[in-house]
């Protein structure tokens, strides 16, 4: 088995990347318990060589999550923007939704980047934050975090 | 009181078991002494992130305010959690 502890790389910053990882998978399950579309639970992939780790789930995604309380949220584009810059959260009367801030912050602090679709639209983090509309549409949430910047401050 | 954090496992990342994590250490907790501080020991965890941090860690500073003392807090994601769930929540914590 392999472990990031291992790698001297990584010796300093692995924390991070596994704790950017165990939010974005935790959302997957927080958000669609009970509720999942089709099928439960989330796939995960990871690259060694590439330094690459892909997480994917086929729940409801971030526009009809965050509309139970924002529902004037109209699209996939604004409510990405909201679920990595906003105080919200998608289980209302819970004092939650810092779970992708700490990813926005940790992504462009130290060097990462992440790739996040969900529904039409994307959003990358590197040293920035910008989106992009997709060809394809994606049932629930499609991630792919790439550390191989990762910086050992 | 010392509560050693990596009997609750060394990744402490999801929400769930933030919150079972308290709610298994809660009658303790309530059996705490006027003067007794609670000592919350990062020494062994691996890594750490803001949905465990804010069931557990920030249910106890709100539950016992200035008797919380956080230990070995060096590991980076505990840094940067506590960071940012002092900026959000507003606490200060108190390190040891």
């Amino acid at each position: 088995m392999y472990n990031l502890l291992d790698d001297p790389s990584l010796k300093e910053s692995f924390s991070l990347v596994t704790s950017v990882v165990g939010e974005v998978g935790n959302n997957s399950f927080d958000h669609n318990i009970g509720n999942w579309p089709d099928a439960p639970g989330i796939f995960f992939g990871i690259n060694l060589a590439e330094r690459k780790i892909i997480l994917a789930d086929r729940g409801r995604g971030v526009l009809a999550t965050l509309r139970k309380v924002r529902a004037d949220l109209s699209n996939d584009r604004d409510a990405l923007v909201v679920a990595f810059t906003e105080m919200v959260s998608g289980r209302p009367l819970e004092a939650r939704g810092n779970g992708l801030k700490y990813v926005k912050r940790i992504v462009t602090h130290y060097g990462m980047n992440l790739w996040f679709q969900s529904g039409k639209n994307s959003v990358t983090i590197d040293r920035g934050f910008s989106g992009g509309e997709e060809k394809e549409n994606m049932r629930g949430c499609f991630a792919i975090l790439d550390y191989k910047n990762l910086k050992n401050i | 009181m010392i509560i050693e954090l990596k009997k609750f496992g060394t990744t402490l990342t999801s929400r769930d078991s933030g919150h079972e994590a308290y709610r298994a250490m809660e009658s303790a907790l309530k059996g705490l002494k006027e003067d007794e501080e609670i000592v919350l020991n990062f020494e062994g965890v691996n890594t750490f992130s803001p949905s465990w941090g804010d069931e557990f860690i920030v249910t106890v500073v709100n539950n016992y305010k200035n008797k919380v003392i956080l230990l070995n807090t060096q590991n980076r994601s505990v840094v940067e959690t506590l960071k940012l769930l002092s900026e959000i929540g507003k606490i200060d914590f108190n390190f040891r």
